[in-house]
């Protein structure tokens, strides 16, 4: 999720960076998330709320706290954080519920479930409100899954995951799938270290018309495997990755689907109805391209 | 009153400053740039006053009142008797924007023995 670094945001609200470092010592608020670098990202809705207050009070303290109620009307990343860290999950239940009565599904996941994870990611010392956060979202994307109606596509999507049990990677995963579902393709989500027989077996149930390298863990040596395992099972299907999956920083031929789950559900859509226009006859659209296992360069 | 004055004061420290788009004051960072009504002058700097509401309760208290009249947070909202009596009242002119009453104390010393007492309990 874009966020407005600390110099943008200071210019907006027409005070120094150090002020809004002071309000945020004195009152948490606003309160950005960090990116990786540490870097503070504020949110607009939160900047634009104090804005208008600024105008309409006499004070800091007190603009300060009419833009908390105001901000706390669409749901936010930094509620459903405060919500983890509270280890309440009936308010995270409710911050989700209100973000869905105005934004979709998968604006819900895009913009509040994955940058509240994001932000909650790494701090010192709160690994227990981590592990919360992981295993609520984990258990709201499943029931998520559950409800999206039955496939609307005959193609089948099949997804490697290296992910680790309960980290950021392995959530982004988990809503790609969704996406993909919500795309109204069949899918199935395996892990990436499933020995080989297992995997045909899965293969020849579902057809996939695409395969998907997704979770950021896995090594060159398990997507070479897999990639083997597929074409040996006779499969023609392409394979991607989804947010820089392959273990690789040079160049490597295995198209990306972007880093956002509906970027992701997008493309592999446009990709199988472009083939499907330009082979209609192909029961399995998605695999008319061919992408062996030697196109796959490995480096030196 | 207000938005056409030149010089604003802080609501929080009471410094001076030109008119300018901010909204903040630059010096403290801790209060919101408003105008004295036109042809009063403004609070000077570090002095103790108080903004109240059109119904007279108390929207900001500057650093030199808190110091009489207790923490800002138990100040605020507050409705302006309560807090003050007319003696100590030197003066009562409008401010803003919003629009909004500037009341600024003189020192008594017995709010003054209040004041210091309830910061050293702090």
């Amino acid at each position: 999720m874009s966020g407005i670094r600390t110099n943008a945001a200071a210019e907006l609200l027409g005070v120094s960076p150090n002020t809004l470092r002071s309000w945020e010592r004195r009152f948490d608020y606003p309160k950005p998330r960090r990116t990786t670098g540490g870097h503070r990202q504020y949110e607009l809705i939160e900047l634009e709320a104090l804005r208008r207050a600024l105008l309409e009070t006499h004070n800091i303290s007190s603009a300060i706290q009419v833009a908390r109620q105001r901000g706390e009307g669409p749901s936010s990343p930094s509620r459903l954080m405060d919500a983890f860290d509270q280890f309440d999950e009936g308010a995270a239940d409710r911050v989700l519920e209100e973000s869905l009565a105005v934004r979709s599904v998968d604006r819900t996941v895009e913009e509040v479930l994955l940058p509240a994870i994001e932000l909650a990611e790494g701090r010192e010392g709160r690994e227990a409100e981590w592990e919360l956060a992981c295993r609520w979202a984990t258990g709201w994307l499943h029931a998520a899954r559950r409800v999206v109606p039955a496939a609307s596509r005959a193609e089948g999507v099949l997804l490697f995951d290296s992910s680790d049990r309960l980290d950021h990677e392995s959530l982004q995963v988990q809503a790609l799938e969704l996406a993909i579902r919500r795309a109204g393709f069949r899918s199935l989500l395996l892990s990436s270290d499933l020995a080989p027989e297992r995997v045909a077996r899965a293969m020849r149930a579902v057809e996939p018309s695409a395969f998907v390298f997704c979770g950021g863990h896995a090594t060159l040596d398990v997507l070479g495997r897999l990639v083997y395992t597929v074409r040996q099972v006779g499969s023609a299907a392409p394979v991607f990755e989804y947010r820089d999956a392959m273990p690789v920083t040079g160049n490597h031929s295995i198209p990306s689907l972007g880093l956002v789950p509906t970027e992701a559900a997008e493309r592999l859509k446009a990709f199988v109805d472009t083939r499907h226009l330009e082979h209609p006859g192909a029961e399995h659209p998605g695999a008319v391209v061919a992408l062996s296992s030697e196109s796959v360069r490995l480096p030196a | 009153m207000g938005t056409d004055a030149h010089i604003r004061f802080c609501s929080r420290c009471g410094d001076l400053e030109e008119l300018s788009p901010r909204r903040v004051c630059a010096s403290c960072g801790m209060g919101v740039l408003l105008a004295a009504e036109r042809g009063e002058e403004p609070p000077s700097p570090g002095s103790a006053f108080l903004v109240c509401t059109s119904d007279m309760r108390v929207s900001a208290v500057s650093e030199a009142a808190e110091m009489f009249l207790g923490r800002e947070a138990e100040v605020l909202g507050e409705p302006l008797m309560t807090l003050v009596n007319g003696d100590e009242i030197a003066r009562v002119t409008a401010c803003g924007p919003p629009s909004a009453t500037l009341v600024t104390l003189q020192k008594p010393l017995h709010h003054l023995r209040k004041g210091l007492a309830a910061v050293r309990n702090q």
